[in-house]
């Protein structure tokens, strides 16, 4: 579909005007952490945790399977009870925000959605909850968001169809449509490029970077793939025994963290002004 | 046994008698080949001793044989008459002890034809016999039937006769009593509602006693009925529990019943519902209990 | 199936309307064939339909008591029972996620029964007992029955908190009270036959107390159940994403089950036990309109009712003068629907 695959050009879904961050100016980062400690039960993952996530930039979580980068989005997003320390949205605490007003300041999307049956405009109409409320009495504004979300993640063809009648793919950018519907100055987001294919999760690493950049919207995103990861603007990268840095890509790279956190020799390469991760392997000999 | 021979030629006879007998098999005299109501045919060697019931109309009909000594256990529900309250209690229609009942040693268990522990019984060697009473017909084959088991066959004979005769002579006086035709009546089994049919017991004591059943004979011995038949065919006299008789004028369109509107209403006691529900020796017991009912609510 | 160029300029209003237009047919062939279930009602009973038609034209004082005194409320009444049992049963299906779940899932039905138990006992037991049995019926005691089934259920689980937990305390009360009810019965199995009758639902005795009942109910569930529908939908999407869009899940849950059990012990008390039109309206719904809690919530209900309705006609045409309990008909038609979507699942595949 080429008209799915337009998106830059397009207009992109803007943060409302209500929800705006305060001024770039303003010291306070749009989304930050003191001391967080998160864990399940008796087990902690992650301890000691201070990390500032600024408006307008995309912030990448990397790290081995296991090392906690689903719990602390779920954390960050006020989803898990914190063991310790504090989050703070915009300044102010997390839990002292009304349920409505965070939820039109940040958005969640999880890793993997439940089985639902609605049609793709119902689940993007989902993503106006926090503004339109119960009663679901559309507004201009709120179809609005929706078309934008929608044509942003190319998923405006399929519309009127069930999610079931979806591929994985398509499915996926309903869902990153819904997301991007809530227009929320903080957007978390756990492996938002599953099951999309490499031209697909290009187009959504390009979004994510114009959310940020042209919106001002701050992006943190756990992402599998490191070279995709290495396209944003900052990494956060956890390792086994908890955080190992946080800070810019270069400053990742010269600190040698993904070595660190995945104890093992992790190659970056840099090509044509972007990193690739390099798999240690030799070509295959053609025999 | 014991015949008493008034002469002594007579008695030199009846010795001289048993003595050429005696070379037969011992106990010869209560040999009994039996069918029972699963088509079973049971031999008898000797008269049974120690008897164990599983059902109370067989309790019943034993205690009316004269034979309620050679009782040594019942079922949970048997409790007329008085003597065998006091007896060990075997368990229930469907959850019969096999442990108590090989435990007590019986010579035979009397059983109904439905219930499972026939087999099981089998199993462990104990002599079972079945007997099912669901008509009024059936109660003198039983009373027949125990009494050749029992070697009690005249008894039997006497209890039948006597079971025939007071049912018709109840009958005759309610006929008698009554000018013109019976009453219309229904007679709720449960509050479903379940009737009993004219192909039920209940129903065959009804119409012994002219009272006119509201429902047909096709619709079998208790059908389901829908409530509003009731309604339509305007009963007379309404047979119901004691539990259920308050609530009948608050069913829809129950308050326009004839029998409802001028509380036409039969209730019996629980043990005199048990002669009423179980074809047994006192079923004129029963009917007696019905006609008193009937002629005091509807003359 | 792309959508026509013409409509990605025109934005998603429209695609809505014509999803609604779907809503609205299904709405209108509902209440036809509630219309035409229930003029059937009036003429199927005892008697045949040519009298039936007779005392329509000619009343008399007996004809109009079974016309307008039994008939009616009883059709009336099975309508809006099926009607909650639709709405609970599309409740339960939405809050667990589970297309198989049913009203009953809360341990109501094992409830009901055990209070109707307790009832008739106690009725036996003593005059006082009798009393007491009499003020509160049959009706009374399923209710309370069932309710306390729900409140067991949620204090096993500790809150409404964890689905998976509810259902599995659900599970658990059902098992428990089922077998304090088979005790129970063991006492006095002469009430066996009563149990039997509610165990398989019956909508015989529906007056218009009891359709009035019904009805109120019904008005009560169904506003705060179409205002929690969207909640339903977002809950579909799976917890952790209902709450980051600002749904209060605790309270949503606690409104939703408050609503489900209002509905399935007021359906239990008048009805008895009637399998299959919790599960089955849901699906129908769910097959030909759409899987949007709005109009779930409200096509469920209305399906149910006719459901019921039909259910309620056939158990009383087809032996008549005789009756099926209402349960046994619905089993039948509900398995056979389920049969019939395995089926298809097979054919499918």
């Amino acid at each position: 579909m080429s008209e799915a695959r337009t998106l830059s050009t397009a207009r992109l879904p803007q943060p409302s005007a209500t929800a705006q961050s305060p001024a770039p100016l303003s010291p306070a980062p749009a989304l930050a952490c003191r001391a967080l400690s998160v864990g399940y039960g008796a087990h902690t993952v992650l301890e000691g945790v201070s990390l500032n996530l600024a408006a307008g930039s995309w912030t990448a979580i990397v790290g081995p399977n296991g090392s906690g980068k689903s719990t602390l989005l779920r954390a960050l997003a006020g989803l898990s009870p914190l063991l310790a320390g504090t989050v703070s949205l915009q300044g102010r605490d997390l839990a002292s925000w009304s349920r409505r007003e965070r939820a039109r300041r940040l958005a969640w999307l999880a890793q993997s959605s439940g089985a639902t049956d609605l049609t793709a405009s119902e689940v993007v109409g989902l993503g106006r909850f926090a503004h339109s409320g119960w009663l679901a009495h559309r507004k201009s504004e709120d179809d609005a968001a929706m078309r934008r979300a929608m044509l942003a993640t190319g998923s405006l063809p399929w519309a009127a169809r069930r999610l079931s009648t979806l591929s994985g793919g398509e499915r996926q950018r309903v869902y990153l449509a819904r997301v991007l519907a809530v227009e929320a100055p903080v957007l978390l987001l756990d492996e938002p490029t599953t099951h999309l294919d490499p031209p697909h999760q290009e187009d959504i690493a390009r979004l994510l970077r114009s959310q940020a950049h042209g919106c001002g919207v701050c992006v943190l995103s756990a992402i599998h793939d490191l070279s995709l990861a290495l396209t944003a603007d900052r990494l956060i990268v956890l390792g086994f025994d908890g955080l190992i840095g946080h800070g810019t890509i270069r400053e990742a790279l010269d600190g040698d963290w993904l070595s660190t956190a995945f104890r093992t020799r992790v190659n970056i390469v840099e090509h044509a002004g972007v990193y690739l991760w390099r798999p240690a392997l030799e070509m295959p000999s053609r025999d | 046994m014991v015949c008493v021979y008034r002469s002594a030629p007579a008695l030199a006879l009846a010795l001289g008698l048993a003595w050429t007998l005696g070379a037969l098999p011992a106990g010869a005299g209560a040999l009994s080949v039996q069918r029972d109501d699963l088509q079973r045919d049971v031999t008898f060697a000797h008269e049974p001793r120690r008897i164990i019931t599983l059902l109370p109309s067989l309790t019943e009909t034993v205690c009316a044989l004269g034979a309620c000594d050679r009782l040594v256990a019942t079922d949970r529900y048997s409790e007329w008459p008085q003597q065998v309250r006091s007896l060990p209690k075997a368990g229930g229609l469907d959850d019969a002890e096999v442990e108590l009942i090989v435990a007590l040693k019986p010579d035979l268990v009397l059983v109904s034809r439905s219930q499972r522990i026939t087999d099981r019984l089998g199993e462990l060697g104990i002599a079972s016999f079945a007997l099912q009473t669901d008509r009024y017909a059936d109660i003198a084959h039983t009373v027949t039937t125990i009494g050749a088991i029992l070697g009690r066959s005249r008894e039997a004979a006497e209890l039948n006769a006597s079971i025939a005769a007071g049912v018709n002579r109840i009958g005759a006086q309610a006929l008698l009593r009554r000018r013109g035709e019976g009453p219309t009546v229904y007679f709720e089994v449960d509050r479903a509602p379940y009737a009993a049919g004219p192909g039920s017991f209940i129903g065959e004591l009804l119409a012994r006693l002219g009272a006119r059943n509201i429902v047909g004979a096709d619709l079998g011995a208790f059908p389901k009925l829908n409530p509003e038949y009731v309604v339509r065919y305007n009963p007379d006299v309404i047979f119901i529990s004691a539990m259920d008789a308050p609530g009948l004028a608050a069913r829809p369109g129950w308050d326009q019943i004839r029998a409802v509107k001028e509380q036409r209403l039969c209730s019996f006691a629980a043990d005199v519902n048990d002669t009423i529900v179980r074809p047994g020796p006192r079923v004129a017991d029963g009917m007696r209990a019905i006609d008193d009912c009937l002629a005091r609510v509807a003359p | 199936m792309s959508a026509p160029p013409a409509l990605v300029g025109l934005g998603l209003p429209d695609l809505e309307s014509r999803v609604s237009s779907r809503m609205l047919l299904w709405l209108a062939a509902c209440l036809a064939i509630t219309m035409l279930l229930t003029g059937a009602s009036l003429i199927v009973g005892t008697s045949s339909i040519e009298t039936s038609l007779g005392w329509l034209l000619a009343p008399d004082t007996q004809s109009s008591v079974i016309l307008w005194q039994i008939r009616l409320p009883r059709t009336i009444g099975a309508w809006f029972a099926g009607a909650l049992l639709g709405l609970a049963g599309a409740i339960a299906q939405g809050v667990f996620r589970n297309r198989l779940a049913d009203p009953y899932l809360l341990g109501t039905a094992s409830g009901a029964a055990l209070g109707v138990t307790i009832s008739l006992l106690a009725a036996d037991a003593s005059i006082a007992g009798l009393e007491w049995a009499g003020k509160i019926g049959i009706t009374g005691a399923a209710c309370i029955g069932a309710c306390a089934a729900i409140a067991l259920t949620i204090m096993l689980s500790r809150g409404v908190l964890q689905t998976a937990s509810l259902l599995l305390a659900g599970i658990v009360v059902a098992f428990l009270l089922s077998a304090v009810t088979s005790l129970l019965l063991l006492t006095k199995p002469e009430i066996w036959r009563t149990m039997q009758g509610f165990l398989l639902g019956s909508t015989g005795y529906l007056s218009w107390s009891s359709a009035s009942l019904l009805g109120i109910v019904f008005s009560i569930c169904i506003v705060p159940a179409a205002l929690l529908a969207r909640g339903l939908d977002a809950l579909s999407l799976g917890e952790d994403t209902a709450q980051s869009l600002g749904l209060p899940l605790p309270m949503l849950r606690l409104a939703l089950l408050g609503v489900l059990s209002l509905a399935t012990a007021a359906a239990v008390g008048q009805v008895g036990i009637v399998g299959f039109v919790g599960l089955v309206a849901p699906h129908l719904v769910r097959e030909t309109v759409s899987v949007n809690h709005r109009q779930l919530l409200i096509g469920a209900p209305l399906c149910g009712g006719a459901l019921l309705q039909a259910a309620d006609l056939v158990s009383r045409w087809i032996i008549r003068p005789a009756e099926l309990p209402v349960g046994a008909v619905t089993a039948c038609v509900g398995g056979a629907y389920l049969v019939f979507l395995l089926w298809r699942r097979s054919r499918d595949e």
